[in-house]
């Protein structure tokens, strides 16, 4: 994947597609998160060697229920859905018409907004970090080159469950990890894959900014964790 | 005030109910949650919407919620369907039935099945449309492993005896799927008597959105079925993917909408139906295609003899209507349900599908009717075939010239 939902990481697609052209191998890459928040360039990733690339309507402000496939005219891939041959036979079923139309849209604001999102995502994210790293988080992946909208993170002696919980009901949505996997008690596939240990993972707690988070959100937010971390270790200090 | 064209092609897709809509639009932008997300209020928000939805759907046909899984729409539940029951009862046999009139969803995923090495019969059906059980049952093997028959057909909106051909499935143990992606809103649904093991469903036949599905796996006795797609374990491991929550909110309240109206609205339509056909009948040498008893109200196909097809679509420009379905309406090659039905092809290229809906009124099936009238006349006075029959000479008995 280009970019990691959970971590925000930023894999060097382009060196590793390179790589994998000497071998000849096909190569596809997962761009889900990382279109509409930093610059995607499918023609020289292309160049490098991608051949296929994942965009997905509901990341980036379009609706869900529509994505899209880019692909290298020069591969050919076996259709998993049957039945009428549309998409050129690789994908048959009648076009989602007014999600594809929205998703047209969301790509095309995506584009103008591109440029002035992101310094503006980096530049609360870097507030984020500062306080985190005051309360004595670990902040994940943070040396590695990352989105600017996502930080990952967990402080001591803190379960991420009971954090998201507590910080839900003072009014901030977040998650400790993904969506698709929030119902699993493990902790994250993903920090275990970084070599993260057990219980430093099941601390986790991702923040993802979008175009709606203000500087005002940040402040309040932080003010907000403080508050709930004092509460929380008071708790687990008594319990110990 | 009418408005032209008029919409003539109810079973191509429905527009979406206005109330459909409007219930659907909050969930785009205030609630716009991932059901998935479990660790705060926009989540479960979305997640309860989803599940409310899921009980409309299940109502509809009298299913259990928990028998009703998520898709894009028909044809992919008609994939997962058929792939995933034949993938996973492949140790059983290797022998699927279908038939020959079916939906081109069901036909290519056969198709793609027999690549893969299993054996398809694709049955004939009688000249009215509808499948002989006699043929059914001859065509029945010990490997035999899953039937699939659509409910209600797409172009002549024939009513398979689904019933019938369910009992005799479940007396052999073979997995009976049903696609009724055209049947929901028009003919009652009860799968709580109906032996179907697997029915296919889509939202924008019904005035739901386009995008959306579902896939009724039976319970008792339980239907295993092998996923097709995969990644995080949506609904049950049966169908991975973030769930739409607006275009499920859409569905819900269209079928929804369709168990509170239908009985209503199908009276209505077919009063209209009855009043469009009566109106053409005394036009010479037009053929209804289908059985008329075992029908839907809302479709009627007729050939119009010596004229063909695509130029009638062209004089009848202010009517959406369509000479087939509209997955194959690129193709000018005459309509592979009216053959299976032995149809010639002359009369099977000459033929119109008006399908009516909700929103049809009877000012526009007046117009239509009188905008046939005159368009059909004026075709046939161009057509040399025309003036050759009404000369009495019998075309079959005509020496044509290859060119």
């Amino acid at each position: 994947m280009l970019a990691n939902n959970e971590t925000g990481v930023l894999q060097d697609i382009a060196a590793l597609a390179t790589q994998a052209r000497a071998t000849g191998a096909w190569f596809h890459t997962d761009a889900v998160q990382a279109v509409g928040k930093i610059a995607v360039d499918f023609r020289a990733l292309n160049a490098a060697g991608v051949h296929a690339l994942t965009l997905s309507a509901h990341k980036i402000g379009g609706p869900k229920g529509a994505a899209a496939l880019v692909l290298d005219k020069r591969v050919e891939l076996e259709p998993l859905i049957a039945g009428g041959g549309h998409e050129r036979g690789l994908r048959s079923g009648t076009e989602n018409v007014a999600a594809i139309v929205g998703f047209g849209v969301a790509c095309e604001l995506a584009v103008q907004q591109l440029a002035t999102a992101a310094p503006r995502l980096i530049a609360l994210r870097g507030l984020l970090e500062t306080g985190l790293r005051a309360m004595e988080a670990t902040l994940f992946a943070a040396s590695a080159e990352r989105l600017p909208n996502t930080v990952y993170f967990a402080l001591p002696r803190v379960d991420g469950e009971t954090l998201v919980g507590q910080l839900d009901r003072a009014g901030f949505a977040l998650a400790s990890g993904a969506a698709c996997s929030s119902a699993n008690p493990e902790p994250s596939h993903v920090l275990r894959a970084m070599g993260v240990a057990p219980e430093l993972a099941r601390g986790a707690v991702r923040i993802s900014l979008g175009s709606a988070s203000t500087l005002a959100q940040v402040n309040d937010f932080l003010n907000t964790l403080q508050i709930t971390l004092s509460k929380l270790q008071r708790l687990t200090a008594i319990a110990v | 005030m009418l408005k032209l064209p008029i919409y003539l092609d109810y079973s191509a897709t429905t527009p979406v109910d206005p109330r459909v809509a409007e219930k659907m639009i909050p969930y785009l932008v205030e609630k716009f949650g991932n059901p998935a997300s479990r660790s705060h209020s926009f989540g479960w928000e979305a997640e309860a919407a989803v599940e409310e939805a899921r009980d409309e759907v299940a109502k509809l046909v009298n299913a259990d919620p928990k028998e009703i899984v998520w898709t894009s729409g028909a044809t992919e539940s008609n994939n997962l369907a058929i792939k995933g029951a034949a993938h996973f009862y492949s140790g059983k046999g290797k022998h699927v039935i279908t038939v020959k009139t079916e939906h081109k969803a069901v036909l290519d995923t056969c198709r793609e099945l027999e690549r893969e090495g299993f054996e398809v019969s694709y049955l004939d059906v009688r000249d009215d449309g509808l499948l002989d059980l006699d043929v059914f049952r001859a065509a029945l093997r010990p490997d035999t492993i899953l039937v699939s028959v659509m409910f209600v057909n797409n172009e002549i909106g024939v009513i398979q005896p689904i019933a019938e051909i369910g009992e005799i499935c479940r007396g052999k143990g073979i997995i009976f799927h049903v696609d009724a992606a055209q049947a929901t809103g028009k003919v009652l649904i009860d799968l709580a008597t109906l032996k179907v093991d697997l029915m296919s469903f889509c939202a924008h036949k019904t005035y739901g959105p386009k995008g959306i599905g579902a896939l009724y796996i039976r319970r008792k006795p339980r239907v295993r079925l092998e996923a097709q797609m995969h990644g995080g374990g949506h609904e049950r491991g049966f169908r991975s993917g973030t769930l739409a929550t607006h275009q499920i909110v859409g569905m819900g309240e269209a079928f929804r909408l369709a168990r509170e109206e239908m009985g209503v609205e199908n009276e209505r339509v077919r009063m209209l139906r009855d009043r469009l056909l009566k109106g053409l009948s005394d036009i010479d040498q037009v053929f209804i295609n289908g059985d008329m008893e075992q029908r839907v109200p809302h479709n009627l196909n007729i050939s119009f003899a010596y004229i063909e097809g695509e130029s009638m679509l062209m004089a009848i420009k202010d009517l959406a209507v369509s000479s087939g379905s509209a997955c194959t309406s690129a193709s000018l090659e005459p309509s592979y349900v009216l053959r299976a039905l032995g149809r010639e092809d002359e009369l099977a290229h000459s033929s119109i599908r008006f399908t009516l809906g909700r929103f049809t009124t009877l000012e526009e099936i007046d117009y239509a009717i009188k905008l046939l009238h005159e368009k059909i006349g004026k075709l046939r006075e161009l057509s040399p075939l025309w003036e050759m029959v009404q000369e009495g000479v019998d075309l079959s008995t005509v020496q044509w010239a290859a060119h």
